[in-house]
């Protein structure tokens, strides 16, 4: 593990102990406050839990030149260094309840996130004209995976720290599709067969998270919402997570993973409980 | 004593008799001639192409009041409905005609309108013996006929031809006024009924900032956005149609073929890069892979890209010719390279230099050039043209279209070559990677297994999962309170 990898974990790690300390010892404090009609209430009015639900924003560098079978960097080469925006969305089924622990079960989610550039000519004229076509090359990434999740909120339950950490670990897919202004990309490979430009890769998913749960901010619109919509709670989020899409189990696979166990990828958003 | 009758009073009398009877008979015809003309309530015009049958329609439900360039090209009839009021002894010795003017408030029914220095209208229909009817036709290029004259029009009835269509010298609508008259034998006016109509025969102007990008069979037009209100949309011009290429107008090669390098791509096991005189414009050297070994080849033909807006785009149809100048500034001999790579070298002109533009193109033309390519919605700022071949140049020219699909003025013509581009699908396999062709594993080359298993074990560990929590509810629900 590389001194930047055990840095993000770290962090995270430091994070998440520092809350939760932090947390908990103001716990007396606000429980002298709190543990009157408001939280018997709100345990009283509490709708059944068992699904939770994410929308996730995350930052996306496809792993393309990581694939040591390259001779160069053709993603870099041709979108560049700068992330592109994934959006997903992530569906848990929180199956069991630990006591004293959280929740656990498993998760799918699927997410897209495409990259787009002007294509460099393949015969271009001599400089300084541009060495760019108007024609535009693109991938597009729908990355999905299937976890099993534990969520840890007996913090936020039993000790009022409204602090989820959480851990994720399962498998990833992800269907891509190389295109441009013409369709699909195509090659003829060496046995004169055209080859499309698409395909899927399968991988591991690995995420480690923290939640803040937003209930504490307002706890009347909070338990509204749960008594109108049935949303129990509602968190913002961060995780750091490895999605290593590395072809597992295949023989050829464009590595459009983001992040890995030594660099791990960030996402942000929001989940609700229900 | 009685006076005796006079021996010359009856004559006097059946005399008398006889003029008031003739004054009655002759004033009977005149009592009947104020039949009138005017307008069928509750009808509209129609346009019928020129069998008078089959129906012509503008687009965007634009009614027959508004006459197009198509309708002209096309020689469309506008199908007037008109009531005219029948005399009791018929329509003998009367006739109606139809007069056009664009001068507002002109009528028609006054000779001095007609003729003479001062006639400002044009007849567009004569019948001398009207027929009973409910619709009179009138040839759309007969109302266009003397559109931009001056006053001392001909008087007399002619048949508007083609070059009526191109009377209009600027976009924008023209109004027209109508005026279908019934004169009696003395050629004097009974009654008129007067339609107003709209001419418009050229569309907005075109955008400004046209650029054209080269891609892999294919060309990029965009402009910058118009603000002309009346633009609806764009019509994109291409010299020579896809799948033309080659060929030639009026006797005159239009497209040409760059010199193109053809590679060889052969099934082995192994490439080798060579640097190679890549034998384009220019003489700058490529890289190739060539083959280590030979056998089960193919060849891929490379062309060099370009792009230029220049008069000698070669398209006689989309490039009009010289049609004004502009101060181009220059102060300094112009040096021209050929192809040859000798140069011409002209004296400065006092900066003054030659504006080629395009020229509207007629329905002829435009059966030859226009791709079909129409581009819906005025605020459109781009085009894709596909199906291009790579290697060949094509001319380029867009015009603004109206509600009534005028093309309005051309763009200055841009010519380009289309040419391989390098995706980064293309540069991830010349790179060495193996994966694509399809989504599904169990097409994939080479795909084991492995994402069918992975899926199967996630399955299964869902179905476990729902089985143990179902097995723990039951449970509790056995046991006992």
């Amino acid at each position: 593990m590389t001194v930047r990898s055990r840095r993000s974990w770290l962090a995270l790690s430091s994070v998440l102990g520092g809350a939760v300390l932090l947390l908990a010892a103001g716990r007396d404090a606000r429980a002298d406050d709190e543990t009157g009609v408001l939280m018997t209430g709100h345990h009283q009015f509490e709708s059944p839990q068992n699904f939770d639900i994410e929308l996730r924003f995350s930052p996306y560098t496809p792993r393309v030149d990581y694939d040591p079978s390259l001779t160069g960097n053709p993603y870099t080469s041709t979108f560049g260094t700068a992330p592109r925006l994934e959006f997903a969305a992530e569906f848990d089924w929180e199956a069991l309840r630990i006591p004293h622990v959280g929740t656990f079960g498993p998760g799918v989610s699927l997410g897209y996130t495409e990259m787009s550039a002007l294509a460099l000519l393949a015969n271009p004229p001599a400089p300084p004209a541009s060495q760019y076509s108007a024609e535009n090359t693109n991938l597009a990434i729908f990355p999905m995976y299937a976890v099993l999740v534990l969520r840890a909120d007996v913090l936020d339950r039993e000790a009022h720290v409204p602090f989820v950490p959480y851990v994720k670990a399962g498998f990833g897919m992800a269907l891509w599709h190389a295109y441009n202004d013409g369709g699909t990309s195509q090659v003829t490979n060496a046995q004169g067969v055209t080859v499309e430009g698409k395909g899927h890769t399968v991988g591991t998913q690995l995420a480690l998270g923290l939640s803040f749960d937003l209930n504490v901010i307002d706890e009347h619109t909070a338990r509204d919402f749960d008594n109108a919509l049935g949303v129990n709670h509602t968190y913002i989020f961060a995780e750091a997570y490895a999605s290593t899409l590395q072809g597992l189990g295949q023989s050829h696979a464009l590595w459009v993973g983001n992040g890995s166990l030594t660099a791990p990828a960030w996402a942000f958003g929001l989940n609700f409980e229900f | 004593m009685p006076l005796q009758p006079s021996p010359w009073k009856w004559p006097v009398r059946s005399l008398a008799l006889a003029f008031a009877a003739c004054a009655v008979l002759v004033a009977t015809p005149r009592a009947a001639s104020a039949q009138t003309v005017s307008q069928t309530t509750g009808t509209t015009l129609l346009d019928y192409l020129s069998d008078e049958s089959t129906p012509s329609t503008h687009p965007n439900n634009v009614d027959a009041t508004w006459i197009s360039y198509a309708d002209c090209e096309n020689n469309v009839y506008v199908s007037v409905p008109l009531s005219v009021t029948v005399p009791s002894a018929g329509f003998s010795g009367y006739s109606i005609s139809a007069f056009a003017t664009t001068i507002s408030g002109t009528d028609c029914g006054q000779p001095t309108s007609r003729s003479g220095t001062t006639g400002v209208c044009w007849q567009v229909l004569s019948s001398s013996i009207p027929v009973q009817q409910n619709n009179y036709f009138i040839p759309v290029r007969n109302l266009l006929r003397d559109i931009g004259q001056s006053a001392g029009l001909s008087p007399t009835y002619a048949q508007g031809t083609e070059a009526a269509c191109h009377v209009a010298t600027q976009s924008g609508a023209i109004p027209l006024s109508l005026q279908f008259i019934v004169f009696d034998l003395g050629g004097n006016e009974i009654s008129s009924a007067v339609i107003g109509l709209n001419v418009e025969l050229i569309g907005p102007a075109p955008p400004t900032g046209i650029t054209l990008g080269v891609g892999e069979g294919l060309l990029k037009l965009s402009w910058t956005p118009v603000s002309d209100p009346t633009t609806q949309g764009f019509n994109v011009f291409i010299d020579p149609l896809p799948g033309h290429e080659g060929e030639s107008h009026d006797g005159a090669v239009i497209s040409t073929e760059a010199g193109g390098v053809v590679s060889t791509i052969c099934a082995d096991a192994g490439f080798t890069t060579e640097i190679v005189d890549s034998g384009l414009e220019g003489g700058e050297a490529s890289t190739i892979q060539v083959p280590i070994d030979g056998g089960n080849c193919h060849t891929v033909t490379t062309y060099e890209a370009s792009a230029s807006q220049s008069s000698t785009c070669p398209s006689s149809i989309l490039v009009g010719g010289v049609t004004g100048e502009i101060d181009s500034g220059l102060t300094t001999p112009i040096t021209t390279t050929t192809d040859d790579a000798s140069t011409v070298t002209s004296t400065d002109d006092g900066g003054i230099v030659p504006v080629v533009t395009g020229t509207a193109p007629t329905l002829a033309q435009l059966a030859q050039i226009d791709t079909s390519a129409q581009i819906g919605g005025g605020t459109q700022t781009s085009a894709t043209i596909k199906g291009l071949k790579d290697g060949y140049v094509y001319t380029v020219a867009l015009a603004a279209i109206d509600n009534l699909n005028d093309n309005g003025p051309l763009s200055t013509p841009l010519c380009a070559t289309p040419s391989p581009i390098d995706d980064f699908y293309e540069v991830y396999r010349s790179e060495g990677g193996l994966a694509g062709g399809s989504y599904c594993a169990l097409e994939g080359v080479g795909e084991p297994a492995g994402t069918g298993a992975l899926g199967l074990i996630a399955a299964g560990m869902c179905v476990a999962l729902v089985r143990r929590r179902a097995a723990r509810r039951a449970g509790s629900d056995r046991r006992p309170s």
